[in-house]
C-alpha cells in the first residue's frame, strides 16, 4: 500500500472516525454525565458536567439493587450462550456450505423461518415447553434458548465465510494423509477466526442484552439478568433515569471490555493467495 | 502455531464449569408438602407486580417482619416490572408454573378469574380475627367483580386520580387553587408561559391517556353512572363529549405539543423540572413530587368540583393480595395473604409509597393525618355531594379496550379524529363488551 | 464469499474429482453422515421453536382472549378476513414497516461499510477506536431507547438545548411528537445501534481479502475507488447480502426500540406491523388476531427471503 498523504488520510479516515465518533459518544457521554450526576433521577435533565459528583447511583445498584447479582447471571448466560452456538454454527454453517446437501437452501430458509414471528407471541408456549422440559427457571435454560435464537445469525453467516476458504486447501490436507476433520481444524478453523470471533461477539451480545427470555422464563430473583434488573427503574410510579444511566453504565462496560479483547482478532489470517490456481 | 485441540479441550472444560453452575444455581424447591402441620419448613414465592427501587424494599421489609413471625415460613421475593406484569402473570396461570401470593392491581380480578387461576379466600377471610377492619364496602365490590361473587383477592392499598398543582406559582400569581373546573381553566391559562417553555398543564398523550381522560371527563361532566339503564356508556353522552372537546382544546396552547407522546415518565419530568403547572396522576407520584419541587410547592387534591361544588370521581382500582389455585402451600399463603392485610402492614406500607390505607384501623395513624394528597382525597370522598363512580373492572377486557383507544386518541390530538368520534367509538367498545359479557353470564 | 481469482475457479470442479479419498466418492451408503452436521441445530430448533410458531398458526384461526373464555372458539379465516378487507391499521404498518426496514437496512449497510473500511485501515488508536465504535451494539435495549428519549426531550434533552444555545433554534424542537420528525428520529436511534452490526461482519469479510489483489489492481492502474468497485465489492457481495437479509428480518420483528420510544405513534404514524401485532395479541388481548396478523407477516418474510436470496444469485460462482 503506498503512503498516503495527511490530508488524503484525513479525508478518509480521521474525518470519517472524527464525525462518526462524535455520533457514537454523544449519547454515552449523556449516560455517563447522567450516572455520576447528583441531580437527574426524576427528569434526566441534560447538564454539560456532572457537577455536584456523587457515587450514589452506582452503589444503589450495586449495594442496594443487587446488580452484581445481575452481572455474574449475565456473563453466564452470554458465555453459556456463546459456548453453546459458535460450535454448532460453524457445524452447521460447514455442512451446508461444504456438502452439496438436498435441502439445504431449505434449511438455511428455516433458520430463518425461525425469525419471521415477533418474539413477544412465541413467549407461552415456550414457557410450556420449557416446563414439561423442567428447564423453567434455570440459566441453562437461558443459555439453550438464546443459542436457539442466535443460530440463524451465527450460522448463516459461519456458512458465507466458510464458502470464503477454497476447499482446495482441504483437500490438500486430506491428500497429505490428514482426515477431513482434521483438515478443517488445522488448516479451516484458523482461517475463521475474525469470522469466530465476529460471531461470537453477536452471540454474546445478543445474549448479554436478552429481555423477554430472561423475564419470562426465569422466576427467582437471583437469576434475573442485566435487562431485567435495568427494566425495575421504569416503573408506574417511579422513575429514576439516573439509576438507570448507572445501570446502563455498568451494563455495558463487561462488553465494551470484551470487544477491545477480542477486535485484534479482527485481522486478515494467512494471505489466502497463496493458494495459485 | 497453538495446537487447536487444547483450545477445544479448554473449551470444553469451560462449558461443564459453566454448566455446573447454571444448572446448581437455580432451583426453588419447596419443601413441606401442602397444608400439613405448621412445624414442617415451607418456602412460598411472592410476586410483586409493580417491582422498582421505591417499592421492593417496602416489600422486602414486611417479608422480614413476616419471617420473623413466623420462622418455619419462608417467603422469596421476586419482582416484575409493571410493563410485563400482566403478561407475565398470565402465562404463569396458563403453564401452571404460578407463584402462591402476588400483589396485583383489582382491576385484573376479573381476568384471572376467567383463567381459573385464583383460590377463593371466603372461608380464611371470614374466620380472620383481622376481617373486622376491612372496609366492608371494599368487600363488596371485590365480590361483585367475578361471576361467583366468591372473594379473591384481600384488598391492601386504595388510590385516588390527583390533580398536583404548582403551589407556589399559584400563591405568586395570587389565583385561587383548583378546587372547581372554572378555577382549573383559569389557572391553567393564567400560569402558561410557552415563552419560557412553561405550560399551564403537562397532559397524558401516550400509554395511559385515555383512562386519564376518562377520570377528567367524568369529573368535569359529572357522569354519575357508568352505563345507563339501556346498557349504554356514559362517556358517549353529549355532556362528555363537549367536556372532551374542551380537555382536547388545551393541546398545543396549554400543553406542550410534545404531550402527544408523554407517558409517565415524561409527564412526570415535565413536571418536576418546573415545566407544567399541573398534571393528573394518582396519589402514588406524590412522593416523588415532594422530593423532586419540596412540600411547599407541590399541591395535590381531588379532581376539581363542577360550579355547583358536587364532586364526581371516579374509582381508583386497590392493590389487593391474591393466592394462586396453583398453590401447594394454601395455608402459608393465606398466612402471609393475610398478615399483609393486617393493620400494622398495611399501616407501614401505605405511608411510605404515599396511598389509602385499606384498612380502618390505620384512618388515624399519625402519618395519615400528615399526609396532605390522602387527607384531601379522603376529605372529599366523604362528602355526602360527592359521588363515587366504580369503572366496569368485572368486564376482563376493560383496560384492554382502554389501551385500544390510545391511538386514537392521539390522532384525536392531531385533530384527524373528533370528539365524537373518539367517544363513540370508546362507548360502543365498552358496550358491546358488556353486552357480551351479560350475555355469556345469565343466570 | 468467494475470493479466488477467476483462474482458480476453473481448475476446482477437476480437483474436486480427481484427487478426493476413494471413501467419499464411493459413500452412498455414508451420505447420511454430511446430516450429522445439521443434527444439532435441528434438535434446538424442533425443540424450541417448531411448536411455539406452529401454535401461533393454530391461534390464528381461533378467537382466543384468555380472559373471555366465552367468546374464545375457532373462527376460520375470519381474522384473516378482517384484517385483509378493513383493517386500516394492517394496511398502514406494512407500509410504515417497509418505509423502516428500507431506510434502516440501506442506512446501516453505508455507514457500516464506511466504518468497516476505515477502521480496517492502519492508524494509531485503531484498537480503541474499534471498541468504542462498535459498542453502541452492546447497549441493553431499555438503555438505548431512554437515552435516545432523553436527547430528544425538548424541556430538558441536549440535542434542543445545545441547538438553542448555539442559536441554530429558536424554539425547541418536539423530535417524537412532531409528525414531520418522529419517524427520522428513531430511525437515527436504531441506526445509531445497528451500524456496528454491518460494521462488524463487512470488516471480517474484508479479512478475507488477499491482499495481492490489490497490489494487482494497483499496478493494473486502477485508483482507490476502482479498486473498491472492482475489488472489494464483488468479493463482499455475498457478505452483503447476508447481512441485509439478516438485518432485514430482524429490523423488521424487533419490536423494542420502536415500542418504547412512541408506542407506535403519534397515531399509528410509527407502528410497524410487529408492534401491532404486539399491541393486538398483548396488550388488547386479541391473541387470535394477533395470531393471524404473524402470519401474514411470516408469509411476507418468507416470499422477501426466497426472493432475496433467488435475485442475489446467493451462493453461486459467476
Amino acid at each position: 500500500m503506498t503512503r498516503r498523504s495527511f490530508l488524503d488520510r484525513t479525508g478518509t479516515i480521521y474525518l470519517p472516525l472524527v464525525l462518526y465518533g462524535l455520533f457514537t459518544l454523544i449519547p454515552f457521554y449523556s449516560m455517563v454525565v447522567l450516572s455520576l450526576h447528583s441531580g437527574g433521577s426524576a427528569t434526566g435533565a441534560f447538564t454539560f458536567l456532572p457537577f455536584p459528583l456523587t457515587w450514589q447511583h452506582f452503589d444503589a445498584l450495586i449495594n442496594g439493587a443487587g446488580f452484581a447479582t445481575y452481572v455474574r447471571n449475565s456473563f453466564v448466560v452470554a458465555l453459556g450462550t456463546v459456548a453453546c452456538a459458535v460450535p454448532i454454527a460453524i457445524l452447521t454453517g460447514y455442512g451446508l456450505c461444504r456438502f452439496r446437501l438436498r435441502g439445504g437452501q431449505v434449511f438455511m430458509l428455516v433458520l430463518l423461518m425461525t425469525q419471521f414471528v415477533p418474539a413477544a407471541m412465541l413467549i407461552i408456549p415456550l414457557f410450556i415447553i420449557f416446563k414439561v422440559i423442567g428447564l423453567l427457571n434455570t440459566l441453562i435454560g437461558l443459555v439453550l434458548i438464546n443459542a436457539t435464537f442466535e443460530l440463524p445469525l451465527t450460522a448463516i453467516l459461519m456458512r458465507g465465510f466458510i464458502s470464503g476458504i477454497p476447499f482446495e486447501l482441504e483437500e490438500a490436507a486430506m491428500v497429505d494423509g490428514c482426515s477431513r476433520f482434521q483438515g478443517v481444524v488445522r488448516i479451516v478453523l484458523p482461517l475463521l477466526r475474525p469470522a469466530i470471533v465476529a460471531v461470537a461477539a453477536f452471540a454474546f451480545v445478543g445474549a448479554w442484552n436478552n429481555f423477554l427470555f430472561a423475564l419470562f422464563l426465569i422466576n427467582d430473583q437471583d437469576l434475573y439478568t442485566v435487562p431485567v434488573g435495568l427494566s425495575y427503574f421504569l416503573g408506574e410510579y417511579n422513575v429514576d433515569f439516573a439509576a438507570l444511566a448507572a445501570g446502563g453504565v455498568i451494563a455495558v462496560l463487561p462488553v465494551v471490555l470484551v470487544f477491545a479483547l477480542i477486535q485484534r482478532y479482527l485481522v486478515g489470517g494467512l494471505s489466502v493467495g497463496a493458494v495459485k490456481g | 502455531m497453538r495446537t487447536p485441540l487444547s483450545t477445544l479441550r479448554g473449551t470444553a472444560v469451560a462449558l461443564l464449569a459453566m454448566l455446573a453452575v447454571a444448572c446448581g444455581g437455580g432451583t426453588s424447591s419447596n419443601a413441606g408438602g401442602a397444608g400439613t402441620a405448621s412445624a414442617a419448613p415451607v418456602t412460598i414465592t411472592f410476586w410483586d407486580t409493580n417491582a422498582g427501587p421505591d417499592r421492593t424494599p417496602v416489600w422486602q421489609e414486611l417479608i422480614k417482619r413476616f419471617e420473623a413471625a413466623n420462622p418455619n415460613i419462608t417467603v422469596e421475593y421476586t419482582g416484575i416490572p409493571i410493563a410485563q406484569q400482566l403478561q407475565k402473570l398470565q402465562a404463569a396461570i396458563a403453564s401452571g408454573a404460578v407463584p402462591d401470593v402476588a400483589n396485583p392491581l383489582s382491576s385484573q380480578l376479573s381476568g384471572m378469574v376467567a383463567q381459573d387461576g385464583l383460590l377463593p379466600l371466603d372461608k380464611q377471610f371470614n374466620s380472620w380475627s383481622g376481617k373486622g377492619d376491612i372496609p366492608a364496602s371494599l368487600i363488596t365490590s371485590l365480590r361483585a367483580l367475578v361471576p361467583d361473587k366468591k372473594l379473591y383477592a384481600i384488598p391492601l392499598s386504595g388510590n385516588m386520580t390527583t390533580l398536583y398543582y404548582r403551589k407556589d406559582w399559584i400563591a405568586q400569581k395570587g389565583l385561587k387553587p383548583p378546587s372547581t373546573w372554572d378555577d382549573f381553566y383559569t389557572d391553567v391559562n393564567a400560569l402558561n408561559d410557552p415563552a419560557h417553555n412553561v405550560y399551564g398543564f403537562g397532559f397524558r398523550g401516550a400509554t395511559g391517556s385515555a383512562s386519564q381522560l376518562e377520570n377528567w371527563v367524568f369529573s368535569e361532566a359529572g357522569l354519575t353512572s357508568y352505563f345507563d339503564s339501556k346498557g349504554n356508556a356514559s362517556i358517549g353522552s353529549p355532556a362528555a363529549v363537549s367536556v372532551i372537546q374542551k380537555a382536547v382544546g388545551l393541546y398545543g396552547k396549554q400543553t406542550s405539543k410534545d404531550d402527544i407522546t408523554h407517558g409517565f415518565p415524561e409527564m412526570v419530568s415535565e413536571f418536576d423540572s418546573g415545566h407544567a403547572a399541573m398534571i393528573m396522576h394518582n396519589l402514588g407520584s406524590y412522593p416523588q413530587h415532594i422530593t423532586a419541587l419540596g412540600k411547599d410547592a407541590v399541591g395535590a387534591v381531588t379532581l376539581p368540583a363542577m360550579s355547583g361544588g358536587k364532586h364526581v370521581l371516579l374509582n381508583s382500582p386497590n392493590i389487593s393480595a391474591m393466592v394462586f389455585k396453583g398453590t401447594k402451600h394454601a395455608d402459608a399463603a393465606w398466612k402471609f395473604a393475610a398478615f399483609l392485610a393486617s393493620a400494622d402492614s398495611v399501616s407501614y406500607f401505605n405511608e411510605k409509597i404515599g396511598q389509602i390505607p385499606s384498612n380502618e384501623k390505620v384512618a388515624s395513624a399519625q402519618w395519615v393525618k400528615d399526609n396532605t394528597g390522602i387527607q384531601n382525597a379522603l376529605a372529599t370522598q366523604k362528602l355526602s355531594s360527592t359521588t363515587l363512580v366504580n369503572p366496569p373492572w368485572i368486564l376482563p377486557d376493560y383496560s384492554a379496550i382502554e389501551s385500544q383507544m390510545e391511538p386514537s386518541l392521539q390522532k384525536m390530538l392531531l385533530g384527524q379524529v373528533t370528539p365524537s368520534q373518539f367517544a363513540s367509538t370508546l362507548a360502543d367498545k365498552l358496550a358491546t363488551s358488556k353486552r357480551q359479557y351479560d350475555q355469556a353470564h345469565k343466570p | 464469499m468467494r475470493n479466488q481469482p477467476a483462474a482458480a475457479t476453473a481448475s476446482r470442479p477437476q480437483a474436486r474429482a480427481a484427487d478426493l479419498p476413494a471413501r467419499r466418492r464411493a459413500g452412498r451408503r455414508r451420505s447420511w453422515l454430511p446430516y450429522l452436521t445439521l443434527l444439532p441445530a435441528s434438535v434446538l430448533i424442533a425443540a424450541f421453536v417448531v411448536f411455539p410458531v406452529a401454535t401461533v398458526f393454530y391461534y390464528s384461526v381461533q378467537q382466543y382472549d384468555v380472559t373471555r373464555p366465552y367468546l374464545n372458539g375457532f373462527v376460520g379465516l375470519e381474522n384473516f378476513r378482517q384484517v385483509l378487507t378493513s383493517d386500516d391499521v394492517f394496511r398502514t404498518s406494512l407500509a410504515v414497516s417497509v418505509k423502516w426496514v428500507g431506510s434502516e437496512v440501506v442506512g446501516q449497510l453505508v455507514l457500516g461499510m464506511i466504518l468497516a473500511l476505515v477502521l480496517n485501515s492502519a492508524f494509531r488508536g485503531r484498537g480503541l477506536a474499534r471498541s468504542l465504535l462498535f459498542s453502541p451494539w452492546a447497549v441493553s435495549g431499555v438503555v438505548v431507547t431512554t437515552m435516545w428519549k432523553l436527547l430528544y426531550n425538548p424541556f430538558t434533552g441536549m440535542l434542543d438545548t445545545v441547538l438553542m444555545s448555539a442559536g441554530v433554534i429558536h424554539a425547541p424542537i418536539q423530535w417524537l411528537s412532531d409528525l414531520n420528525t418522529v419517524f427520522g428520529a428513531v430511525v437515527a436511534a436504531e441506526l445509531w445501534r445497528g451500524v456496528p452490526f454491518f460494521a462488524i461482519v463487512l470488516l471480517a469479510a474484508l479479512q478475507g481479502i488477499p491482499t495481492d489483489l490489490y497490489e494487482a489492481a494497483s499496478v493494473d492502474g486502477a485508483g482507490r475507488w476502482q479498486a473498491f468497485t472492482r475489488v472489494t465489492l464483488p468479493l463482499l457481495k455475498d457478505a452483503i447480502i447476508l447481512a441485509t437479509l439478516l438485518r432485514g428480518v430482524w429490523e423488521f420483528n424487533n419490536v423494542d426500540l420502536i415500542y418504547t420510544m412512541t408506542a407506535g405513534g403519534p397515531g399509528d404514524l410509527t407502528t410497524t406491523l410487529p408492534l401491532y401485532v404486539v399491541n393486538q395479541a398483548i396488550r388488547y388481548h386479541n391473541f387470535g388476531y394477533g395470531s393471524a396478523l404473524s402470519v401474514i407477516g411470516f408469509v411476507v418474510l418468507l416470499l422477501f427471503a426466497i426472493v432475496y436470496l433467488r435475485l442475489g444469485r446467493f451462493g453461486r460462482d459467476d
